[in-house]
């Protein structure tokens, strides 16, 4: 509950940060890089708001993920609370499609080459992930408004449904983890101002910069997409990401359906096996 | 009467040249001599104009009229070049070295390629090659000018001053590509100012054959002037940016003290 307190502060900060970022971006193939600089750049205090949107991002993904983890390990995503944990883990899948066509908006060559990888893996829906053949304006535009408006709307949906379910289900929740207890309050407070603590001690240490502008015409190599994609990355590298995108996620989403013996042993074993195999993929990814 | 028409017909056969290929067949060399330039992409052609050859006669001079330079001595050759070149053309007009190539004598006779020409051994005076408008053509002033004269001094002078206005330039465009990728640091400033520099640049190659020394000075430094300020304010710019932990650490402390606050009381949640 800590963590989950903690990713909607951050969450909010997404929407506050993004809200002003949205003041200012072009969403066209001439303006959007551009634009993106001169927040990063030019405005005052701009690189701030961007630094701590980008970075917010990454704190995000990771309370999240450090949720699921620490459920996962408790247990308490078992019946009768399966659609608690399956509200959670597409919550992190939407905000992992909010963490890529974000990636994209700065339209610099890492973000061209996301989007062609994107469109090819898209097969037959690239016009509609694209707007057309090509990445033109319309596909600026449609990443632009899933970034800003889909993925957001979905997002507070499904947390809207997550607090239900956690309200709903509180009395058979982990021990600890309820208002009643006097100390939860603090908890939090502590939880949220180190979160966002970190969040501003990481926006200003190491600002969010900006690659040059994509340049279709050439590609380099060994573009790397954001860390949560690294993994996929490392897989399609292998050319084996069926498996993750078609075994382990969908597993992952329904694991409370998957997990229904009396004994935990299996579960978290397999649960452990993978989550080290996915984590080595990432690394791997990262550093090879 | 046919027949005879047939005869002169077999007898010489003239073939229209308006397509680079058939030049080759004979002037290859003179292909190699102007490799890589803007005059092989343009071709024979534009400068020499089309011409028809004798295909039967393989010795002597097959071109029925050689339109162009063959009969350079009826031409302005200037204007020739200037066909092409026109703002330089106009550059040059008001200035002593505009020369009209069929009534000028003494050392400027050839128009452009006084300057622009180099000469090829074995070649006669003057081959394909046309030397690049490079700032190197003025060290060459005093072919004509005495070397202590005020035409040589202003040219190696204006030279000088735009060579280091070109390395000013190109250290700028080291620096804004170092500083581009950083957030918080404006570089918007300087990117302009190279790009203004560098409009003015190209103008300068084609005004600078007015040889008007003070105008074209005056138009450097209106030039040089932001390009230095925008430089100069990029090391103001990084250095207010790493202020930024003035402000950034004051909150920090505050997080800090907040946390440390609400430990205490969890700690002693009676107090």
């Amino acid at each position: 509950v800590t963590l989950g307190t903690v990713s909607t502060v951050l969450f909010l900060v997404q929407c506050g940060t993004g809200t002003l970022l949205a003041l200012y971006y072009q969403p066209s193939l001439d303006g959007a890089h551009a634009s993106v600089a001169l927040i990063a750049k030019e405005l005052r205090y701009g690189w701030l708001i961007r630094s701590l949107h980008v970075w917010g991002m990454t704190l995000l993904l990771v309370a999240i993920l450090a949720h699921l983890l620490v459920t996962f390990l408790r247990g308490t995503y078992r019946s009768p609370r399966e659609f608690v944990w399956g509200s959670g883990a597409i919550l992190f899948l939407v905000l992992c499609a909010g963490a890529f066509t974000g990636q994209f908006l700065p339209l610099d060559q890492e973000a061209w080459q996301g989007a062609v990888i994107a469109g090819s893996s898209a097969g037959p829906l690239k016009p509609l992930v694209y707007g057309g053949e090509g990445i033109t304006d319309s596909t600026v535009t449609r990443f632009f408004a899933a970034h800003a408006i889909a993925l957001p709307a979905l997002a507070l949906l499904l947390m809207a449904a997550h607090v239900a379910l956690v309200g709903r289900h509180r009395l058979a929740g982990a021990p600890e983890a309820t208002a009643s207890d006097p100390t939860f309050l603090e908890r939090v407070t502590i939880a949220t101002l180190a979160a966002l603590g970190l969040l501003v001690l990481l926006a200003v240490a190491y600002p969010a910069g900006i690659g040059p502008k994509a340049d279709p015409t050439t590609s380099v190599a060994t573009v790397k997409p954001t860390w949560i994609f690294l993994p996929l990355y490392q897989a399609m590298h292998y050319g084996q990401e069926g498996v993750l995108l078609y075994v382990v996620l969908p597993a992952f989403v329904l694991l409370p359906f998957l997990d229904r013996g009396k004994s935990r042993a299996l579960a978290l074993g397999i649960g452990l096996i993978v989550i080290a195999a996915v984590a080595a993929l990432g690394l791997l990814g990262a550093f090879a | 009467m046919i027949a005879l028409a047939a005869l002169l017909v077999l007898q010489d056969e003239w073939r229209r040249v308006d397509k680079d290929a058939h030049c080759l067949e004979c002037h290859e060399d003179a292909l190699e001599e102007v490799r890589g330039s803007v005059h092989e992409k343009e071709g024979c052609i534009a400068c020499h104009g089309p011409d028809e050859i004798n295909v039967r006669q393989t010795r002597g001079n097959p071109h029925r009229k050689m339109a162009a330079f063959k009969s350079w001595r009826g031409r302005n050759l200037t204007e020739d070049c200037g066909a092409c070149h026109i703002a330089v053309l106009e550059a040059l007009k008001p200035s002593k070295h505009y020369v009209d190539t069929r009534r000028a004598t003494g050392s400027m006779k050839k128009g452009c390629i006084d300057c622009h020409g180099e000469v090829v051994e074995g070649k006669g005076e003057h081959g394909h090659r046309v030397l690049k408008a490079t700032l190197g053509l003025f060290n060459d002033c005093r072919q004509c000018h005495d070397p202590a004269s005020r035409e040589n001094i202003e040219g190696l002078r204006f030279k000088k001053d735009v060579e280091a206005f070109e390395g000013f330039a190109a250290m700028a465009q080291v620096q804004l590509r170092a500083f581009e990728p950083r957030a918080g640091i404006p570089t918007r400033a300087l990117a302009d100012a190279i790009g203004a520099a560098g409009r003015t640049r190209a103008e300068l190659r084609t005004t600078q054959h007015g040889m008007n020394f003070k105008a074209i000075e005056e138009a450097r430094a209106r030039s040089a002037a932001p390009l230095h300020e925008a430089y100069n304010k990029l090391a103001d710019r990084e250095r207010e940016f790493a202020s930024r932990w003035t402000i950034a650490a004051p909150f920090l402390l505050l997080v800090g003290a907040g946390i440390a606050l609400t430990a205490l009381r969890r700690r002693r949640p009676t107090s």
